[in-house]
């Protein structure tokens, strides 16, 4: 967790400098970004005006999301959004709903051996599904600089199409955007 | 001993699924990395000293006098092992035959680091591995009010481990037992503990007797509570009370085979809220051939304490199976009388020398007291003594680590 913090803090300070750069360029959002808030992850994405103003616009956002549950699971997500965003209590603030269509990528520890003689773990056998993952989301934002804001966004969605049966799944996010 | 180890991390098994969310309340269904990141584990047992050379009596060959008779004899100390049944095992059993894997029909999951099992061999010349299951169900139902209702959205926040082509029950017998094997008189129920002098005297029902320098106790809970064997002195008074604080509750499992699947991986009785308070009790019909290279359809029926109660006490085993199939055939529309094949019950509770289950009940006050020695003679070992997880089969065998530690300190 305090390796996730540095890096996407680390981040945070490569995109500053690219949020120097002249206006219309997109913005760049990079994120913790996790299953139920606890099984970790990271995910950075871009957003693209569809229409409206300044202040309330249709967007468009793709983004790749990565997420582990460590000794069970690792998770690669694309995710593909359409939102509604409108300022909230003054013009730093912000809110969005969108809605999601997600392509999920899970492999799954099936097995592993134990050396009785020195207790080492090997032998691991993954098993990988994929899944189509639509969601709902809502974000709330709130500007620290005129190219700086933060957000927090939880989502909900619903593995589908994948060996088993759906599963609802609940997704949270936390970072910057430039 | 200082060895590397490769730990594996997991979520939460189905104990702590239920004793911590009984604890915390659903917030704890949020924080399973955390928590289950918190479980201690010991790597390996430290060299103990040596300040004994007597002979040990171990009454039991369940997990916890195995485990005592093997490290005994790692230590080269004498010890004899007196077991009640025809069979060594006690709750770790298994039944080849069945199915194309073996089964457990005593415990079954691994509650803890898969490491622990390195950890109760602790021995490093040993050259073997065995193949664990990443047991992370994906279907879960509950069924409540006679309704089947999905909740695959929990089966998240399970998980836990176990033996994939092995049982608990193998471990002991290919790892422990051909060290002491010759050491053990079964069909010997011991009824009286006589240490009232230097020696410890064991009194068997054929009248045997049996005498050693101390004596490491393993019997189940109830053979205890029902005052199956006289002590001499008799159990001091805090004992007593301390054991009526705790009980061992019925218990069952059942496996069926049946030629088409139609359950979930995880059926648990009850709503959630049943479920998270487990306290009484739990029942769970499982995929028993979960993770196992096998293609045959075997379902389990595991129940503990109140739950039990109404499948330990039908009389014969064709009403019994008849009562589960009507069970199955209610929740899966008839699917199971349809494709029954077979099936095996183990009742615990009607196994003479065990009578029930594992321990339930707030231990915490009654533990420190029930691990203490009688006159330091007397040792006691067994899940109902395990140094942490209680009522597991590790902790059993831990908790005979800690008796033998003990006598050898001296």
């Amino acid at each position: 967790m305090k390796q996730l913090l540095i890096i996407l803090f680390l981040s945070a300070g490569f995109y500053q400098a690219g949020a120097q750069e002249p206006p219309g360029r997109p913005p760049v959002s990079v994120g913790y970004f996790s299953h139920y808030g606890f099984q970790p992850g990271l995910k950075i994405g871009t957003m693209f005006p569809l229409a409206g103003d300044t202040l309330r616009q249709w967007v468009f956002s793709p983004q790749l999301g990565f997420f582990t549950n460590p000794g069970d699971d690792t998770n690669a997500l694309f995710n593909l959004e359409v939102g509604y965003k409108k300022p909230k209590r003054g013009k730093h603030a912000y809110s969005q709903w969108s809605a999601g269509l997600g392509y999920l990528h899970q492999s799954k520890l099936q097995s592993f051996s134990i050396h009785l003689g020195n207790g080492n773990t090997g032998d691991r056998q993954r098993v990988g599904d994929n899944f189509l993952l639509p969601t709902i989301s809502y974000e709330y934002g709130w500007a620290t600089h005129r190219k700086i804001s933060w957000y927090l966004k939880p989502a909900l969605g619903i593995r589908l199409l994948g060996r088993n049966e759906h599963s609802t799944m609940l997704l949270l996010e936390f970072g910057i955007r430039l | 001993m200082n060895r590397n180890k490769g730990k594996n991390t997991r979520t939460m098994d189905r104990k702590e699924f239920i004793k911590t969310c009984s604890a915390l309340g659903l917030g704890a269904y949020l924080f399973p990395s955390l928590l289950t990141g918190c479980s201690p584990e010991e790597d390996s047992y430290p060299e103990f000293d040596v300040n004994f050379s007597g002979k040990v009596l171990i009454v039991g060959a369940g997990a916890a006098g195995i485990t005592a008779g093997y490290v005994l004899n790692q230590y080269g100390i004498d010890f004899e092992i007196i077991e009640a049944a025809p069979v060594y095992g006690g709750r770790v059993k298994e039944i080849s035959g069945f199915a194309d894997f073996p089964i457990d029909l005593g415990g079954e999951w691994i509650h803890t680091d898969a490491t622990i099992l390195s950890t109760l061999i602790n021995d490093s010349s040993v050259d073997a591995k065995i193949d664990i299951i990443n047991y992370s169900p994906e279907t879960l139902y509950l069924w409540n009010n006679n309704k089947l209702k999905k909740r695959n959205f929990f089966s998240n926040f399970y998980g836990e481990l176990k033996f994939k082509s092995t049982t608990w029950f193998s471990f002991f017998d290919n790892y422990m037992m051909p060290a002491i094997g010759n050491r053990i008189t079964l069909n010997s129920p011991v009824t009286a503990i006589d240490y009232s002098t230097d020696k410890v005297r064991v009194t068997n029902t054929n009248n045997d007797i049996f005498e050693g320098d101390r004596l490491i106790l393993t019997v189940p809970l109830t053979i205890l509570k029902q005052n199956r064997i006289d002590f001499t002195p008799a159990l001091p008074a805090s004992k007593i009370a301390a054991l009526d604080e705790i009980y061992m509750p019925d218990g069952i499992k059942v496996f069926m085979e049946f030629s088409e699947r139609f359950y979930p991986d995880i059926t648990y009785e009850g709503g959630l809220a049943d479920v998270i308070n487990g306290d009484e009790g739990e029942k769970i019909y499982y995929d028993a051939a979960f993770g196992k290279d096998t293609n045959r359809n075997i379902l389990g029926l595991f129940s503990v304490g109140s739950p039990s109660t109404r499948y330990t006490s039908i009389a014969t085993d064709e009403e019994l199976v008849q009562y589960i199939l009507n069970e199955l055939d209610e929740m899966f529309d008839g699917k199971a009388s349809r494709h029954y094949i077979k099936h095996v019950t183990q009742n615990w509770s009607k196994e003479p020398y065990i009578g029930g289950s594992y321990t339930h009940g707030d231990n915490s006050s009654a533990a420190p007291i029930l691990k203490e020695s009688l006159d330091g003679k007397v040792y006691f070992a067994g899940e109902t003594y395990a140094p942490e997880d209680y009522a597991t089969v590790h902790g059993a065998a831990q908790s005979a680590y800690v008796a033998v530690e003990q006598i050898l300190k001296g």
